[in-house]
């Protein structure tokens, strides 16, 4: 067994379901949706309840969770729940532990 | 709004969508269903995909249990969607959850059977590898011992129940649920005379007053802490009370955080109960109808000593508000705050546990402290008026305790101790009277004492098969109970895993596992909830099913002839039927899918469920749901119904008409449940000259456990990629350390070099340092202590004495987290 190596693939496009709560505030709410809706990789979907439903497009899983981080600093989002991700590509991804790492 | 505005309603039909585009137009449908679900709306029917096939599976770590749906393609997983329809998680997952499908494909998954021969692993036959065990036990079956998991699905756990103790007669079984839920068992069989929770989730959305003892549950459990912060979102006001050794992301949305020293918490229960009895706002009509009063002993024992309410008062008097805050560290005002709370009719109190209280050298004393509180201020009995153990593993619950996997259970709640239980599980298992063997087998930290201690020496366990667990890297004191077994060349290691692990590092034979949905299973979460599963995908290479190993080497053992695989008319303890009626020989592989092996399993198993009023219902009924509580009765119409909160009237059939409140399982046998006095004691182990900080361990939001699945998915190792030391700024200054520096912590039983992470995600006092255990290259285990509760044998992985110092070399890794 080698506990050393490391495997990266070629990567399938990576798309997340994802909900925000907005700001109460109108104006602020306003300029989140803007934001959001501006994003070439954001797709903006509908309004249900307190919710707006976002998908997120991403080239690969590191850029999907950078994304993620940004939405949550967007003005006027107060939170954002991942709710599906939809990996055809990502499992290429997985690696084993990185286990014998030495400290230089 | 712009151009990139759909909504889920205006998905058209797949033929005209190109893949991402449909994708996108599923991932807003999803996010529409969730959101729906949560909004109190009908959700909208989700995109119709005709090339994947999603179907249901609670998520493979945490205990909370939540459900996802798993989207299946070509035999691979590729995607996750939290389940809208699971009451436990209403369609949201945490950042693991989401990732959950892919901890199936790691590079290095483990495919074939391997045997060490002249210190080398070779690939062998899933023939030879079964006759190898099998022979391995016959040689010695009382020196054989099994080593397995609250991740064991039910019908895994009870399948290696029934080899060893219904087949073998050796009680040497226990999970690893040992190291993080024992105390709770403990607590709960000590106050109401049965285990597990009272109440369930449902609490959270009702208290107005959330406590957290030790637990942060932001990143422990961080669904059902969103599922709390939803409802101060909402505009609902809930106050949310954090006790902690150290401030963590849970702090952050704390009204009060309250800071105590290590094993503190004990003073602090009792200054809580001392408040209420001294303020006379204690509920006088609920202890007066429903409780009764015990002290632990000199022995510590789980049974205690009664005592009289006038004795329950003395015992409290020292607990002075002053007093408390001399032991804790936590402001008298505060102590008296939480007093005043307690004694509060107005107000609905929740309190919730985890390994804070459970890893605890008085586990079981200071969960019965806070059982104990509640009882007497009667903040128990309503939705959201409760104390609840959340467990960390998805069935722990389920497989470890109601299953009943350690050494001292028999399935159903029943002890191998009792005559008469031994006789009703005899009686299920068609066995001869006598089978089964009445002294309890060791406990995990016994066990593991004895598999590292040459045989000579009083080391009588040789073999050791070990299922669905990692105990080289999450046992305690490692050095001594597990690395020490090197060397030893009579010990035999069996480890059946998905992959390479620091146990299998020490394996002899390596059985490779089949993973969550490449098999079929049955969990049980945190608040009594059965949940089942379908394979979905196969396994790779030629990995199998545990279960199936466990049958495999009981059918060996049944064709050399040991008579233990036999029930009492010779028939084969595994036996399995066809719809026609036919056996079917699952032990052969290539056969072991012709039946519901699940199916069968949990049917027998069921019939054990009904002493303790912990009832299932058929299997086929959890196929239809998103997991059903226990107890689960039939009604009239032939429906079934499950329950939420048990021994109130109002919810648990099992109440008598018109009781209220009916303890029906009292260990006094008069419908009372027993409020305990426990004394603050000092911690085995505190900090000196020679080690003056603190050590506590715990886990991380994107880790689960000792790292073997998350570790494997480049997005929860990137964020979380090694472990580290957090320190306070001013002890870390005073040391001229900086941030990113590599240091030295040197136990009584270890030392290691690890990167410090100063004011990072949590923030430990002074004098205290912190480290995750889920890094298999930075084995914090090598250093904490094996001290256990002396009732739960549960280990104290919370606090040991360790000194810090300058690391012999420069850190090459970033300092801390990424995130």
């Amino acid at each position: 067994m080698n506990r050393r190596e490391s495997h990266v693939s070629p990567r399938d496009p990576v798309v997340g379901g994802v909900l925000v709560r907005l700001a109460d505030d109108p104006a602020h709410r306003q300029a989140a949706l803007t934001t959001l809706a501006e994003h070439p990789a954001i797709t903006l979907g509908e309004a249900i309840g307190d919710w707006w439903t976002l998908a997120v497009e991403a080239e690969n899983a590191s850029e999907g969770r950078d994304l993620h981080s940004w939405i949550a600093t967007v003005p006027g989002v107060d939170w954002v729940e991942v709710v599906s991700v939809h990996f055809e590509g990502m499992a290429e991804e997985a690696g084993p532990s990185p286990a014998v790492e030495v400290m230089a | 709004m712009n151009t990139n505005t759909v909504t889920a309603s205006s998905v058209p039909a797949v033929s005209g969508l190109d893949r991402r585009r449909f994708l996108k137009h599923a991932a807003l449908a999803s996010a529409a269903a969730v959101a729906a679900t949560r909004s109190g709306l009908t959700p909208p029917a989700q995109a119709v995909e005709t090339d994947t096939r999603w179907d249901k599976a609670p998520c493979r770590f945490c205990g909370t249990g939540c459900h996802v749906e798993v989207g299946v393609r070509d035999g691979k997983i590729v995607g996750i969607r939290g389940d809208a329809k699971a009451e436990v998680n209403k369609g949201l997952l945490c950042v693991k959850g989401y990732h959950v499908g892919m901890i199936l494909y790691g590079k290095d998954r483990l495919t074939q059977p391997m045997l060490r021969r002249n210190g080398r692993m070779e690939v062998i036959t899933w023939d030879e590898a079964i006759d190898v065990v099998a022979r391995r036990i016959l040689a010695a079956p009382e020196r054989f011992a099994v080593y397995g998991s609250g991740q064991w699905t039910v019908a895994e756990g009870y399948a290696s129940q029934k080899l060893m103790k219904a087949g073998l007669a050796n009680n040497h079984i226990e999970p690893n649920a040992r190291l993080c839920m024992a105390s709770a068992v403990t607590g709960y069989l000590s106050v109401y005379g049965v285990d597990e929770p009272a109440g369930c989730y449902d609490d959270l959305d009702t208290c107005d007053v959330l406590i957290l003892w030790g637990n942060n549950m932001a990143e422990m459990h961080p669904v059902l802490f969103s599922r709390i912060l939803e409802r101060r979102n909402r505009g609902e006001k809930i106050r949310i009370i954090d006790f902690s050794t150290r401030r963590t992301r849970t702090s952050e949305f704390a009204d009060d955080y309250l800071e105590f020293r290590p094993q503190s918490d004990l003073a602090i229960a009792n200054g809580i109960a001392h408040l209420l009895i001294r303020s006379g706002t204690y509920s006088k009509e609920f202890v007066e109808k429903h409780c009764a009063f015990k002290t632990d002993t000199a022995e510590h024992t789980l049974d205690g000593r009664p005592i009289s309410f006038a004795d329950y008062c003395r015992e409290l008097e020292a607990y002075t508000p002053e007093k408390v805050e001399e032991i804790s560290g936590v402001p008298a005002e505060k102590i008296r705050m939480l007093g005043e709370l307690f004694g509060r009719k107005d107000v609905r109190i929740t309190s919730v546990w985890c390994m804070g209280m459970n890893q605890h050298a008085r586990g079981t004393n200071i969960n019965r402290l806070v059982h104990g509180i509640h009882l007497l201020s009667g903040h128990w009995g309503r939705p959201g008026d409760a104390p609840t153990s959340l467990t960390g593993q998805p069935s722990a619950c389920g497989t470890a305790r109601e299953v009943g996997t350690l050494c001292h259970l028999l399935p159903g709640g029943r002890v191998v101790a009792n005559p008469e239980h031994r006789k009703q599980s005899e009686a299920i298992w068609n066995l001869p009277e006598g089978r089964l063997n009445p002294k309890p087998g060791y406990h995990t930290v016994q066990l593991f004492e004895k598999f590292c201690t040459a045989t000579d020496k009083g080391g009588d366990i040789q073999t050791l098969f070990t299922q669905v667990t990692n105990p080289g890297q999450s046992l305690p004191n490692l050095h001594k109970l597990f690395k020490s077994k090197q060397g030893l060349e009579d010990k035999f290691l069996i480890v059946c895993d998905v992959y390479p692990t620091a146990t299998t590092e020490l394996a002899d034979l390596i059985l490779p596992a089949a993973m969550w949905v490449e098999k079929n299973g049955i969990y049980g979460n945190s608040e009594r909830r059965t949940q089942q599963w379908f394979r979905m995908v196969r396994p790779p290479g030629n990995a199998r099913d545990d279960c199936w190993m466990t049958i495999a080497i009981a059918r060996r053992l049944f064709e050399l002839g040991h008579p233990g695989m036999k029930d009492k008319e010779g028939k084969f303890l595994f036996t399995f039927k066809n719809e026609k009626g036919e056996e079917v020989p699952v032990w052969e592989w290539e056969r072991y899918y012709d039946v519901n092996v699940d199916r069968a399993l949990f049917e027998e198993y069921r019939l054990f469920t009904r002493l303790k009023h912990k009832d299932l219902a058929p299997y086929d009924e959890y196929v239809k749901a998103r997991g059903l509580r226990w107890p689960v009765v039939q009604q009239a119409d032939g429906s079934w119904r499950e329950t939420k909160f048990r021994f109130m009237e109002f919810d648990d059939p099992y109440v008598k008409k018109g009781a209220g409140i009916q303890f029906y399982h009292s260990v006094t046998k008069d419908d009372r449940a027993q409020v305990w006095f426990a004394p603050y004691e000092l911690p085995p182990e505190v900090p000196d000259a020679e080690y003056p900080f603190w050590l506590g361990t715990g886990r991380v939001l994107e880790h689960w456990h000792t790292g073997t699945m998350t570790m494997r998915v480049p997005q929860l190792r990137n964020a979380v990629p090694h472990s580290y030391v957090e320190m306070h700024p001013s002890d870390a200054a005073e040391k001229g350390f900086k941030n990113g520096d590599l240091v030295k912590l040197k136990t009584r039983r270890g030392e290691l070099e690890l990167p410090l992470w100063i004011s990072g995600r949590g923030h430990p006092p002074r004098g205290s340092v912190f480290v995750p255990f889920f890094d298999e290259r930075i084995m914090i285990n090598d250093l904490t202590l094996d001290a256990v509760c002396p009732v739960s044998k549960e280990p104290d992985y919370k606090k040991c004495a360790v000194d810090v110092q300058r690391g012999s070399q420069r850190s090459a890794r970033p300092p801390g987290p990424t995130i």
